[in-house]
């Protein structure tokens, strides 16, 4: 009955791809999913073993062998969910595995057992028999305990047992489940009785095949003693027993310690680790949140002593110690805003073993801080509102209340009114369980359960797992996150569904990151990750022996994942909490009496809103609090969750594992698509991404620090409030509009005067959500400022990476940069310098020039430079000339600093100096097309002088105009001269992008506007012309780009129309099913996320709310399946060129950061980067990128078939309609395309078969694919049909940019009114200026039907005909399917990558 | 026979003037002869007077109207290439005095201008009768033409545009969906922002309505056949599809603004406007609901003068009770800061796909 060793291994692998599967919720498909493997995937030896591989060799050569092929994913019963319909009379709304796992969860761990237990058979029937196990399990834990707590003895939960085994046939009682039973009874005070239940339970174990030691290997459930106790009566060999339970001096102290108390192991270390965490909560606020409400200036802080202290420590002792917070620390001022760069500069006075020290209690300190950061900041935050309330209420000043005085009260009154609900809840789920109420009989009144108390039985137990506290402080500081990182696409406001879903998920992850706290940590040992994060395979070794030791004992760290709908119907519950509690003072000028009077009002106001026609719910905060935010300092308003880190993060192990200590942080960004986790789950699962974490790695150690000058420079400005660079003016009072028309006023007037009052509310608007952003972003440097910091890297679904921490990272705009530099310092040396200067140039715009004149730029502005550094606001400020005003800033003071210190060449430079590709994405594209003339424009050939693909694009064409021009083109004639290259530029650059036709003229056509040298007459015509010139050269430049391009975009359209060999559920004959996936050179599989998106509606407190469901089967969207290939693609091998040269550059000891194509480094280290990064491309593209991607396409894609239209009238097609009506009158029903597969594989797998007679027998079958046989199916497919478009309706169409006559032309030719009657324009000019007049008649007056959009769409599906004016009518053809096959791989040009190792600008 | 004659199908004229938009028109003239009798148009309009028509389309009920009324001057405004040369050198050659322009009636400007340079020239006629020198009628049968009914009642209540002549009728052709909206009463589901300014500012009565039976509708959500509300159903005249070309269902409403009243100089019109575009974003929820739709506060703060109506449907409100709710409005010290619709102007392309795919 008990699963042998070897049986209980492949139970954990089978629990593996269960996880898998539970994705998908099929019953069936465990076995089905893993036969997919073994017959789609390589034979293992084709895969490197790449594990453990530190050598500096990537592999890179792995498009063919690591394939991950999962087939079958949106396998499910034809017949909709049968596990509704299983459970539908009884509990409507336990939908899926994954609802009723992450239910019994939480009814488990909140304590609710006599519910729980009525829903275990709902669990029984829908889980996997080992899922159910592990749940049956983890409920019997909670119940010994109980029948301990309330009887003092295990009688109940044997008795429970007994009853289970009856009620839930087919489960095994395992090891775990007597462990369990046997732990607890070891600690019933009647110990006799006890040892009688041991034996008992011991004896039926062992009658079942079980043996004693086996019990024993669950550490977590015994204390030391019992686990002795139950080793002695049962002869447990002294060598079976785990090491924590041997008596050979193994255990540590703490242990030892631990037993006294009583309860397990894990309870007395989770209870340590909770006072130490204590201790560390109660130092946050001053540590992290720095003390200074009313200003910015940067308040020394409490680590930056207590470290000195250490260090001091350290000196004198040479014991090494961990600081102690003591909060009379306070005398010391003398601390500079370096802070720990400060100590660590001055650490090189001290003898090397003491720097060891110091290093090690730097490392240590912050990891504590880090663990308090990540799991008790919400206290903080909490700690930082009361304080303020308290002071001010000390101070007598509630008057006028600030931020953090609102935050707290809103606080405890949510508090208590969620202790209130909870407490309705307990009685709730505690009801539900009366036997009375069970017995009632049907259709008796149930009067006392409301549907919102039905609504708290579904969503109760969740609410129960967070602390009532927490959830309050989590909500309210959700709440004000998302108000200030925009709403989801209304101005006013945050959308309801984003709203609930957002909190409902930070509340999942509170959960997580407490449980994770909890269990993980305890067993793998908080201190232990210490010590392995100085070696990265030490730690993924030993992390890998924790969780193989967890897998089998601790299964309730698998932590399902809620539904969305518990999430929204939370999120929604404590939103609703949080208005009806949080009020507002205001106060406004009463119209009747013009008295100023004063009210309390909701903070918070739900509402509906017209937007684009839909009636969208939007959460609004009121604008008097809003004024008070954008005023006061954010720092109690920060969320805590994914801030920069203390500590290197943790080593990317797993596709959820890294980053984060004590929150789960996914390896890559996903948009809620099940397909996507799947394929990451399974590459993870087979260590394809090594390299992958190793990148992400190397990205995520660079330490960084705050560059505490740049932030002085900052904070000044930002507290004068006046707008500065990017920063935007801090406006005061209500917004001044201009008086309202008088009511008889033309419509016109009126709806221009409403458009000017929007306009003047939508400036408003942005400039205060940019001033909360920089607040923000102030806020953390300044919580951060003379801190080592890490931002945590992860990537997006094609690659690219990105920094966690969302609000600081220095992917950030030119401010963020401008205040990062790295933590280490590195000697300049002569190069160094040069490089410094270079950069000088690059961010002052000065980047087209050779190195020479950057350098010399930087010599000539010598003055300047040091005018900026000294003075730079009450200099010349002459680094806000600067492109990049912030980082030129960073670069005056470094090069400052440099050129005075005694030697500059030993100046410990940390300023990241960059180094950019230059048109990166053509620089792939040159590269995988062999094409010479572009690669040179791209700077891949070696030059004397940067190439500018731009400048170099705009004279191509303003040759063809010139010519044109000459030939008498008129619209030519108008351009010549005019063709810059601003105006092509962002054309040029999107044309890599796949921008269509339609974009790129709108571009074209914005970039002439702005010139202003163009009639607006002309501006349309001129724009249409000069794109397809640009069209023309670029593709001429990059010939073979285009042709590879072309080649993409094909296979996708083929990809995305078909069908795999298996189609379970029935199709409609064209609907699209086949994402395109592919797999980068470092082992990523990408898989394009676009999907139609189906909802469905979930009732909340709120609003009813739509929410996409992850389960749902949904076909793809085709057409952007096709149009994202090419760049996907592109941007996909963009970043593994990033990672791979991350990889190298960690490998060789450089600090390396980069924002997808610009890699920075330390300025000394530029040359030996450069080398490495273009080392990186060579190798990326030595090999023949696209012949590897058809190959993997062709494994991939094997088997699928294509659908096609075939011409109607060809023979071919009128015998598969007459086989069709054959078919059906054989079938006796409608022939589906599930059928005519079916039928087709059947004939195949004849024709395949060994067996001569069942090949004939297949031979003489009749499909489709047989009538087609050899013909060529290019012949038969059908013709597409061109048209050219009609004429543009002269009256709809925008009258002025295309030189059409104006309504008033019109009326004054028709009504005969002659020239010498003014024209209204004429005449108002005549008049005066008024602002509201008429002037741009195609802005004013707008047309009830604009055909533009419908034209537009035509013409951009069918992209291909550049600058025609035709039209692709679709004939509808014979539907078919057939085999899906990919064109050949289009030839390559002469360029030879590897000359590019020479080249001085390929990057720079 | 000639085109618009009884017994010639519309559907024959579909190569003389070929498809356009989604407009529909009326085209049998005996039919549209019948609903100006019905009117009796004559009494109130007789030669001395000016005829706006807008879009005529195949221009079968303009030339009715022309023939039958005679105005002194009929200005006809087209944008569309082939209905505007149909009109000009074929059908309507003949009606005199007529002009024809191709220029858009959807644009504001256009009726400045045609008044600027002297296209029609309307008396001013105070708001206690109905202002007979001018008829103002259109054939607004598109998709968007419920949103253009719902501006020209606006107008009304502004008493702007051509409504600041005086009370200006107006012979409106629209779809069945635009009518629903315009003349559901306080009962009916369609009641919404519309019909209540309808309510508010003047007598619509349907004319002449397309058979029901040849435009059977389902509700979008649960497939059922929409019940045409009694007033459509009960029109004084019916027609069949085969009366209209591009076959749709057609109604004619006659507009008659009402006179002014005390309380309009009390509103702010840009009030009203805000306080029925925001209640009846959730017309069925009780005012008590829907009340905080006008600002934060809303709902603690009108208990006191309006919570005699909290527990009404918002749909089910009265204009007088609307009337209270203005005048309350006005004197609220809270009010939001503007009053204008941001909503229409705020997503940007992306998120409103995203939310569309899921409507």
């Amino acid at each position: 009955m008990l699963p042998s060793t070897a049986t209980a291994r492949s139970a954990v692998a089978a629990g593996r791809l269960l996880r898998i599967c539970r994705l998908f919720h099929s019953k069936t498909s465990a076995s089905s999913l893993a036969g997919a493997y073994q017959t789609h995937s390589p034979a293992m030896h084709d895969i490197p073993e790449i594990m453990g591989d530190r050598s500096s060799r990537v592999d890179i050569n792995t498009n063919s062998g690591k394939l991950v092929i999962l087939t079958d994913l949106f396998d499910r019963p034809k017949e909709g969910d049968q596990e509704v319909d299983a459970i539908s009379s009884r509990n409507r709304y336990i939908r899926n595995r994954n609802h009723v796992a992450s239910l019994m969860d939480a009814l488990v761990t909140s304590g609710h057992l006599k519910r729980a237990d009525i829903i275990l058979p709902q669990a029984y029937e829908i889980l996997s028999p080992e899922e159910f196990a592990m749940v049956r399990n983890d409920f019997l834990q909670m119940f010994v305990k109980k029948d301990l707590e309330d009887h003092k003895s295990v009688s109940y939960s044997i008795n429970w047992l007994q009853s289970s085994v009856d009620r839930f046939p087919g489960i095994p009682l395992d090891s775990k489940t007597f462990a369990t039973i046997i732990a607890a009874a070891c600690r019933m005070p009647d110990v006799l009785r006890g040892n009688e239940y041991i034996s008992d339970l011991m004896k039926e174990y062992k009658k079942n095949g079980g043996l004693a030691k086996d019990i024993l290997q669950h550490v977590e459930l015994f204390t030391f003693r019992d686990a002795r106790r139950v080793a002695m009566s049962f002869d447990v060999d002294e060598l079976d027993l785990p090491a924590e339970f041997r008596t050979d001096g193994t255990r540590s102290v703490s242990v030892e310690d631990a037993q006294s108390t009583t309860g397990s192991v894990t309870e007395a270390l989770s209870k340590m680790q909770q006072s130490e965490a204590q201790n560390i909560l109660n130092r946050l606020p001053p540590d992290v949140f720095k003390p200074g409400v009313d200003s910015l200036t940067p308040v020394d802080s409490h680590g930056i002593k207590l470290l000195r202290s250490a260090l001091k420590g350290v000196a004198a002792s040479k014991k090494p110690q961990l600081p102690v917070y003591a909060s009379n620390l306070d005398a010391d001022s003398s601390v500079g805003d370096e802070g720990f760069l400060h100590l660590e500069e001055q650490l090189s006075l001290l003898p090397a073993e003491d720097q060891v020290k110091y290093r090690e209690a730097f490392e240590s300190y912050n990891m504590d801080r880090q663990l308090a950061l990540e799991t008790l900041a919400l206290e903080s935050a909490r700690g930082r509102w009361k304080y303020d309330y308290e002071q001010m209420h000390a101070r007598g000043e509630v008057r006028v209340k600030n931020v953090n005085h609102y935050l707290w009260e809103w606080h405890t009154a949510m508090t208590e009114q969620l202790q209130e609900e909870l407490k309705r809840i307990d009685l709730l789920l505690g009801y539900g369980t009366e036997p009375s109420a069970d017995a009632k009989p049907r259709g008796a009144p149930k009067s006392a359960v409301t549907p919102s108390d039905r609504a708290r039985m579904r969503y109760g137990a969740y609410l129960k797992l967070v602390d009532p506290a927490k959830l309050s402080v989590i909500t309210i500081l959700e709440l004000l996150k998302m108000h200030s990182s925009g709403g989801g696409g209304v101005t006013e406001g945050i959308r309801t569904t984003r709203a609930v879903l957002n909190l409902g998920r930070a509340i999942e992850m509170e959960y997580n990151s407490e449980q994770l706290l909890k269990s993980d940590v305890v067993q793998t040992g908080f201190r232990a990750t210490k010590s392995m994060l100085q070696s990265v395979p030490e730690f993924k070794r030993s992390l890998a022996v924790a969780r193989r030791i967890t897998e089998g004992k601790n299964p309730s760290s698998w932590r399902p994942e809620w539904p969305d709908d518990i999430k929204a119907e939370i999120g929604s519950t404590l939103i609703s909490i949080l208005m009806h509690v949080a009020r507002i003072t205001v106060s406004a000028v009463d119209p009747v009496t013009g008295q100023q009077v004063s009210a309390i009002a909701p903070a918070f106001t739900h509402t509906y809103q017209y937007t684009g026609g839909l009636k969208l719910g939007v959460l609004k905060l009121h604008r008097d609090f809003v004024n008070k935010i954008s005023k006061e300092p954010a720092s109690a308003m920060l969320h805590p969750q994914q801030l920069p880190m203390l500590v290197k993060p943790k080593p990317w192990v797993g596709w959820n594992e890294g980053a984060y200590y004590y929150s789960k942080t996914a390896l890559m960004r996903t948009k809620d698509s099940a397909e996507q986790n799947a394929y990451i789950k399974e590459a993870c699962r087979r260590n394809d991404l090594e390299s992958v974490y190793e990148g992400l790695d190397v990205l995520g150690s660079a330490a960084w620090i705050i560059n505490s000058r740049v932030f002085d420079v900052l904070a000044k400005v930002w507290n004068t409030g006046e707008e500065f660079l990017e920063i935007p003016k801090g406006y005061e009072g209500d917004i001044e509009f201009p008086p309202e028309p008088p009511k008889d006023a033309d419509p016109a007037v009126r709806r221009d005067w409403a458009r000017v009052c929007k306009l003047l509310i939508h400036q408003r608007r942005t400039s205060h959500s940019q001033r909360c952003d920089v607040n923000y972003k102030l806020e953390i440097s300044r919580a951060f400022l003379g801190e080592r910091i890490y931002f945590p890297h992860n990537i997006d679904f094609r690659g690219r990476a990105y920094a966690i921490p969302p609000h600081l990272n220095h992917l950030g705009n030119d401010m963020c940069r401008g205040l990062l530099m790295f933590w280490e310092g590195r000697p300049l040396g002569e190069r160094g310098l040069r490089w410094l200067k270079i950069h000088l140039g690059n961010v002052c715009g000065f980047d087209k020039a050779d190195f020479q004149s950057r350098v010399q730029y930087a010599d000539d502005h010598i003055q300047d430079i040091f005018d900026s550094a000294d003075h730079p606001l009450d200099g010349r400020r002459w680094w806000m000339q600067a492109s990049d005003p912030w980082q030129c800033l960073a670069a005056c003071f470094e090069l400052a600093d440099a050129l005075r210190s005694p030697d500059p060449y030993a100046f410990r430079s940390r300023l990241p100096v960059h180094q950019d590709g230059t048109c990166n994405g053509l620089q792939h594209y040159a590269a995988l097309g062999g094409d010479i003339e572009g690669a040179r424009q791209v700077n891949l050939e070696p030059g004397d002088k940067p190439q500018d693909i731009y400048t170099h694009v705009a004279g191509r064409v303003h040759d063809y105009v010139k010519q044109d021009a000459d030939n008498g083109h008129e619209v030519a004639k108008i351009l010549v001269g005019k063709v810059s290259r601003k105006v092509v530029k962002q054309s040029v650059m999107t044309n890599v992008y796949g921008v269509t036709y339609i974009g790129a003229r709108a571009q074209i056509l914005g970039q002439l506007k702005d010139t202003k040298q163009i009639d607006e007459r002309d501006l349309w015509r001129c724009a249409a012309y000069l794109t397809t010139l640009v069209f023309k050269v670029v593709r001429n430049l990059f010939t073979g780009a285009h042709l590879i391009q072309d080649w993409l975009a094909e296979c996708a359209k083929r990809i995305s129309k078909s069908v795999p060999p298996t189609v379970h559920t029935d199709l409609k004959p064209n609907s699209s099913m086949t994402s395109v996936i592919w797999t980068t050179p470092l082992g990523l599989p990408v898989v394009q996320p676009y999907r139609e998106i189906v909802r469905k509606q979930v009732g909340t407190n709120l609003q009813s709310v739509f929410i996409s469901d992850p389960y749902a089967i949904h076909p793809v969207n085709s057409r952007k399946q096709v149009t994202a290939f090419p760049p996907n693609f592109i941007h996909s091998l963009d970043a593994t060129h990033m990672l791979l040269s991350a990889l190298a550059c960690g490998r060789n000891g450089l600090t390396f950061a980069a924002v997808h194509d610009s890699y920075w480094t330390h300025a000394a280290d530029i040359d030996r980067m450069n080398a490495i990064l273009r080392d990186a491309f060579i190798k990326l593209h030595e090999g023949d990128l696209v012949a590897k991607l058809k190959e993997e396409f062709e494994r991939r894609y094997s088997g699928y078939m294509q659908f096609l239209e075939i011409d109607t009238q060809s023979r071919e097609a009128k015998r598969i309609v007459e086989w069709r009506r054959d078919f059906r009158a054989r079938l006796g029903r409608k022939v589906t395309v599930r059928d005519e597969i079916e039928e087709e594989n059947k004939r195949m797998q004849l024709l395949n078969s060994n067996d001569p007679v069942k090949r004939a027998e297949g031979a003489a079958m009749v499909t489709p694919l047989s009538i087609i046989g050899d013909a060529n199916i290019e012949d038969l497919k059908m013709k597409r049909v061109y048209t050219t478009n009609g004429p543009r309706n002269p009256v709809k169409s925008t009258e002025n940019e295309i030189g059409e006559k104006t309504s008033e032309q019109i009326i004054r030719e028709t009504l005969g009114i002659p020239d010498s009657v003014p024209t209204e324009l004429q005449e108002d000019a005549a008049v005066a200026n008024d602002s509201f007049s008429a002037s741009d008649e195609t802005i004013l007056e707008h047309s009830l039907e604009d055909d533009v959009d419908e034209r537009e769409t035509v013409e951009d599906t069918e992209s291909s005909g550049i600058g025609s004016n035709m039209k692709v009518l679709r004939l509808k053809g014979l539907g078919i399917f057939y085999p899906l096959t990919f064109p050949p791989v289009p030839t390559k040009g002469e360029f030879d990558v590897k000359t590019l190792r020479n080249s001085l600008y390929f990057f720079s | 026979m000639k085109l618009g004659d009884p017994g010639v199908l519309p559907s024959t004229w579909r190569g003389a003037i070929g498809r356009s938009h989604q407009r529909v028109n009326m085209v049998n003239y005996e039919k549209s002869e019948e609903i100006i009798k019905y009117l009796k148009l004559k009494k109130d309009y007789n030669k001395n007077f000016e005829l706006i028509d807008c879009y005529p389309g195949c221009g079968v009920w303009s030339r009715a109207l022309h023939q039958h009324l005679r105005p002194k001057a009929h200005i006809m405004l087209e944008s569309v290439d082939n209905y505007y040369s149909w009109n000009k050198d074929g059908y309507n050659k003949d009606l005199s005095p007529s002009t024809i322009i191709p220029v858009d009636p959807y644009k504001w400007k256009v009726y400045n201008l045609l008044e600027r340079y002297g296209a029609y020239k309307p008396e001013h006629v105070p708001l206690d009768r109905v202002n007979k020198s001018l008829l103002y009628t259109g054939q607004f049968t598109t998709a968007q033409g419920g949103q253009l009914l719902s501006q020209f009642i606006t107008c009304i209540a502004y008493r702007n545009w051509i409504q600041k002549f005086g009370r200006i009728r107006m012979l409106l052709w629209v779809r069945d969906a635009a009518a629903f909206r315009a003349i559901a009463t306080p009962e009916e589901p369609s009641r919404g922002k519309l019909s209540a300014l309808v309510s508010l500012f003047a007598n619509v009565d349907v004319v002449a309505a397309s058979d029901a039976s040849d435009f059977k509708r389902e509700d979008t959500k649960t497939g059922k056949l929409l019940e045409r509300t009694p007033a459509l159903r009960n029109a004084p005249i019916k027609f069949s599809a085969d009366d209209t070309y591009m076959k749709g269902p057609l109604v004619l409403l006659d507009v008659k603004p009402k006179e002014k009243r005390e309380w309009e100089s009390e509103i702010s019109a840009h009030e009203m406007e805000y306080v029925l575009r925001n209640l009846f974003i959730t017309p069925k929820m009780q005012l008590r609901t829907s009340i905080n739709t006008l600002g934060p506060g809303a709902g603690e703060y009108f208990e006191s003068r309006l919570g005699h109506l909290y527990d009404k449907a918002t749909h089910h409100l009265t204009p007088d009770e609307f009337v209270q709710i203005f005048l309350a409005f006005k004197v609220w010290p809270y009010k939001p800061e503007h009053l204008f619709d941001l909503g229409e102007d705020d997503l940007d392309t992306r998120t409103r796909r995203d939310i569309i795919q899921f409507i």
